[in-house]
């Protein structure tokens, strides 16, 4: 994980900020998500293609906390959004001017750190689920339900 | 249907079906036209014979105009195979190539959309270089009340979007020419609140669906004339149910609403948008206005609006967040007595 890289998995998935919060929609599967906080900076360095390395140095930056604790919890986070689909292995690495940082606001004073975590939501997906067809007819197409 | 695909096959599947939908309409005598204007475009529906007539042109009958010389913007053809006798060309794509929204694997590109709604049996095409849909239905009678009262969604969409104009899952109501935009999913409260505004006299757009565009400032279109309400919600207005367009379907579907027959609510075109409003319903008497936070009106309007839809992406999420960032957002905490609905919007956004 140290070295990997990760981007976010357009065109998938598009994502807006606003006020302080990111929504996500994922066009795939129907769920859409929150971040707030940490999870901000997290997407944000994603957004610039990272590392787990690039997000513990950007969450050191912003928040203050213990180091292994963060590296924990920014991994455990980067994990779940794998297996969200919300990320992926970058194919390439990103081109920086500096060897490894990404560009993240620091803020006057550090504030106090919460491990980052997802808000998804799911009610939508029914939206995408599709209508059991009860039949084709000779042409292939559906024999609407009765 | 051997599922073959090839860079022209959107292209040929739409030449042969626009084929099939002139020999229909050749076979069915006179053509029937009718005009709409839909925010500053011509678009004309071009049926092969009478069957769909009745059932497509009622929910946008506020916006027909006389017939016009001028080349249509957008022409829609129409016609099903059982009034007709002309059979639908073969479906080309394998059945696993329809996606979740309808769309079809392989017949999407940059000219051409297909999507099946295969709920309804219903396929829709459209070529963006020709402006020129069509679609087809099996059999007229089989359109349910859902697609009577907001027809053709699909293909306005789709064309509409070009012109960064989108279609949305909201309502829209509005005084003095200007609109409040009722969001949230379905069973929030939108169509009682659309209408309970409406028969208090209000500007009426929409309940479910409406085109979302911009000139500097957010505004919105109407489509359709129609509301749908549940039976519960459809108690609490028993002046309506002599308006009910669908009163056989009533057991299965829910009430579709013919409001252009109702003398108070006044059909309103276009309206600019002051606020965006969540309803739910609380059960307490009273209603009132919250103010929200604009992720969470984005939350309530995006995902409904976006997974409806096939081919919505980007554009239309970026507009809507940018909606929702511009204007004014607050939870309408509806209460039992529904006139209170349009006069606290009234109280707390008009005066």
């Amino acid at each position: 994980m140290t070295s990997k890289f990760f981007r976010i998995n357009t065109p998938q998935i598009v994502h807006h900020t606003i006020e302080q919060e990111i929504i996500i929609i994922d066009f795939e599967t129907g769920s859409y998500f929150s971040l707030t906080g940490t999870g901000v900076t997290v997407w944000e360095c994603l957004a610039q293609v990272a590392s787990l390395d690039d997000i513990v140095d950007a969450l050191m930056a912003q928040y203050a906390g213990d180091r292994a604790e963060i590296r924990r919890d920014a991994e455990q986070f980067l994990n779940e959004l794998e297996r969200e689909a919300l990320i992926v292995p970058a194919a390439t690495l990103p081109v920086r001017p500096s060897s490894s940082a990404v560009t993240i606001a620091a803020p006057k004073a550090l504030l106090s750190f919460q491990p980052p975590t997802l808000a998804k939501y799911t009610d939508m997906q029914d939206l995408l689920l599709l209508d059991p067809i009860h039949g084709v007819d000779e042409q292939g197409w559906p024999v609407a339900k009765t | 249907m051997t599922g073959t695909r090839t860079d022209a096959a959107p292209r040929i599947f739409f030449e042969q079906v626009y084929g099939a939908f002139q020999r229909a309409e050749h076979g069915m005598g006179a053509p029937i036209q009718r005009d709409y204007a839909i925010d500053g475009f011509v678009v004309r529906l071009r049926f092969a014979g009478p069957a769909l007539v009745p059932l497509i042109t009622p929910a946008l009958a506020h916006l027909e105009m006389p017939p016009d010389a001028r080349r249509a913007a957008l022409t829609i053809c129409l016609w099903d195979s059982a009034s007709t006798h002309t059979l639908m060309p073969p479906r080309p794509w394998a059945q696993d190539a329809c996606r979740a929204r309808g769309d079809v694997r392989g017949f999407n590109d940059t000219r051409s959309r297909t999507a099946l709604a295969a709920d309804v049996g219903a396929v829709s095409v459209l070529d963006l270089q020709e402006n020129l849909g069509v679609y087809w239905i099996r059999a007229a009678e089989q359109l349910p009340t859902y697609e009577r009262g907001a027809p053709l969604r699909v293909m306005l969409h789709w064309w509409m979007r070009e012109r960064n104009r989108f279609l949305i899952h909201a309502g829209a109501v509005g005084l003095d020419d200007r609109g409040v935009l009722l969001i949230g999913k379905g069973g929030s409260g939108k169509s009682t609140a659309c209408v309970a505004a409406a028969l208090a006299g209000w500007q009426y757009v929409a309940d479910d669906y409406c085109l979302l565009a911009s000139n500097g400032e957010p505004y919105v279109h109407s489509l359709y004339n129609s509301a749908k309400l549940d039976d519960a919600a459809l108690k609490n207005f028993p002046a309506l149910v002599s308006v009910v367009r669908n009163p056989s379907e009533r057991a299965a579907e829910k009430a579709l609403l013919d409001l252009a027959q109702v003398p108070a609510a006044q059909l309103t075109r276009r309206l600019p948008l002051c606020a965006l409003v969540l309803p739910r319903v609380t059960g307490q008497r009273d209603t009132r206005l919250a103010p929200i936070a604009p992720s969470q009106a984005l939350r309530a309007l995006a995902p409904s609006s976006l997974f409806q839809l096939p081919g919505t992406g980007p554009a239309e999420f970026f507009a809507l967040a940018n909606l929702a960032q511009q204007t004014p957002c607050y939870y309408l905490e509806a209460g039992v007595e529904l006139s209170q609905i349009p006069q606290t919007l009234q109280a707390e956004l008009f005066l």
